[in-house]
């Protein structure tokens, strides 16, 4: 196994030190690496935090999370994605906010419905708030584009307020930015289910 | 009175009034203070108050070697309506890059001067540098960000500012829809945009779907690796005892699709990018040489990773 580990890999142009594959440290990581990074770390977080049941969901949450990380804040669907992350996040911090203060509330007091009406109308206008947010820009104009488009949009993050031609230049960025996941996720799990 | 018409003609003509531009803000009146100012845009407007000869008179002194003597060809480049930016089948010698900047600078504070004098000059047409919508030009090799692009009229085309900016989106649309083309397997030989698109949908749904299948496994996998120890480094834990020779060539595989040479310290950027202070970056630099069989450099890792390879 050492062996194996041993050779250093021909991509490698670094000078090799006596650890094998020392790499020095470059100025700014590439893509994938940083793609790389980021799921892994969630990935091990998820492993180790979240029940078995509700993983799947929470794996690809973090992997289109961690998509969204590596592409950087240029582009606008990584934009919209974190946004969405975060609002749902947000969400559920509410929400348990509210059922917590519920709880204290009728453990406390027993009716106090302007309490609970206000916690759930925080909940809600935060929730809507949120959403409004992303939803309140205007459909921009689209000249010529065919009618396929609409499904497009609803394909790629934070398509909805994109011009047409912004459009695809996003879906050619996400693209790319799938593939690299899918390829990662792909090599992670052909890793280790290779028994 | 009339040139031949000529292709090469007409980019000539175009790099003249491209030339034109800077020659016009570089000779102006005596009260001009630097190229860049827009009192040049001002002498550029007194200039074009004359009729076209008076203009080229006092030009002509100051201009550059292939400025057309002709005022007809000034004209006939005015009513084509478009230049492109650098073409490299121009012949003429348009003004080098090193003046681009300045001459970019220029057209953009000409530009109002030149509405100005679209309908005093060229009555016919409009210069393309001041058409209604301007926006990058591709290809350009501007280092600084330019910000009209001349799109080229084709014979027999019209070239109201309207026209042109539809021309331009169209144009810029199609180049986005080869690069799709290109991103998308197969599709290459599909022709027709409705088509095309379905493509592109039917591919990134595909793609998506894979994700949430990958994510599926990716639960269901028992790691045996325990990723606990990818957080922090206690590489005791972390023992790949089952892996076979396939992981080991997994890995190799692995390393060589993604990681492009030198695999470097994700430091920086996450820590920008992140908005929420999360677990330390260098932690992880380590922990993921764990599992990929890299040494991130980080300075104070040295003998943890050295047991982790001794390890597998």
């Amino acid at each position: 196994m050492d062996r194996k580990r041993t050779t250093p890999p021909p991509p490698n142009p670094n000078p090799s030190s006596p650890a094998l594959l020392v790499t020095r440290a470059a100025a700014s990581p590439s893509k994938a690496h940083m793609l790389a990074f980021h799921f892994l770390r969630a990935l091990s977080r998820i492993h180790r935090v979240t029940p078995v049941r509700r993983r799947t969901r929470t794996i690809r949450r973090a992997a289109y999370s961690s998509m969204a990380r590596a592409a950087g804040p240029r582009r606008a669907w990584s934009r919209a994605l974190l946004g969405q992350a975060r609002s749902r996040r947000a969400r559920t911090l509410a929400r348990r906010a509210v059922l917590v203060r519920r709880r204290v509330l009728t453990a406390a007091a027993p009716s106090s419905p302007a309490a609970r009406g206000g916690g759930r109308f925080i909940a809600a206008g935060g929730e809507t708030s949120a959403a409004a947010a992303s939803r309140a820009a205007l459909p921009p104009r689209q000249a010529g584009e065919p009618p396929r488009a609409d499904a497009l949009r609803r394909l790629v993050p934070g398509g909805d307020a994109m011009e047409y031609c912004s459009l695809l230049e996003e879906t050619a960025d996400y693209l790319r930015s799938l593939r690299a996941q899918v390829q990662l996720m792909q090599g992670l799990v052909d890793l280790f289910s290779c028994q | 009175m009339r040139h031949p018409s000529s292709p090469l003609e007409v980019p000539g003509a175009g790099g003249e009034i491209q030339a034109l531009v800077p020659v016009a803000s570089a000779s102006g009146s005596a009260a001009r203070s630097s190229s860049g100012g827009g009192r040049s845009g001002g002498s550029f407007t007194a200039l074009l108050g004359l009729p076209t000869s008076q203009a080229m008179e006092l030009l002509l002194p100051a201009a550059a070697p292939a400025f057309p003597a002709d005022p007809d060809l000034v004209d006939r480049a005015a009513r084509f309506s478009a230049f492109a930016s650098p073409s490299p089948s121009s012949p003429s010698p348009t003004p080098p890059p090193p003046p681009s900047s300045s001459a970019a600078a220029a057209k953009r504070k000409a530009d109002p001067a030149n509405r100005v004098s679209k309908s005093k000059a060229a009555k016919k047409g409009k210069t393309a540098a001041a058409s209604g919508e301007d926006k990058d030009g591709g290809g350009d090799g501007d280092d600084e960000k330019p910000a009209y692009v001349h799109v080229r009229a084709r014979r027999g085309q019209a070239t109201d500012s309207h026209s042109l900016a539809e021309r331009a989106r169209r144009e810029k649309i199609n180049a986005r829809m080869e690069l799709l083309k290109e991103l998308v397997p197969g599709c290459s030989k599909v022709s027709g945009t409705v088509l095309v698109l379905d493509e592109i949908i039917n591919h990134v749904q595909s793609l998506q779907r894979q994700v949430e299948y990958l994510s599926m496994r990716l639960a269901a996998v028992n790691p045996r690796v325990d990723f606990g120890g990818l957080d922090n480094f206690l590489t005791t834990e972390v023992t790949w005892p089952d892996m076979g020779i396939n992981g080991a060539r997994h890995l190799m595989q692995l390393q060589q699709h993604f990681w492009h040479g030198d695999l470097a310290h994700p430091l920086q950027p996450p820590s920008q990018w992140e908005k929420r202070a999360d677990t330390h970056p260098p932690v992880f630099s380590n922990s993921s040489s764990s599992l990929f069989g890299y040494d991130l450099a980080s300075s104070g890792a040295q003998p943890q990773t050295g047991k982790l390879k001794t390890e597998l």
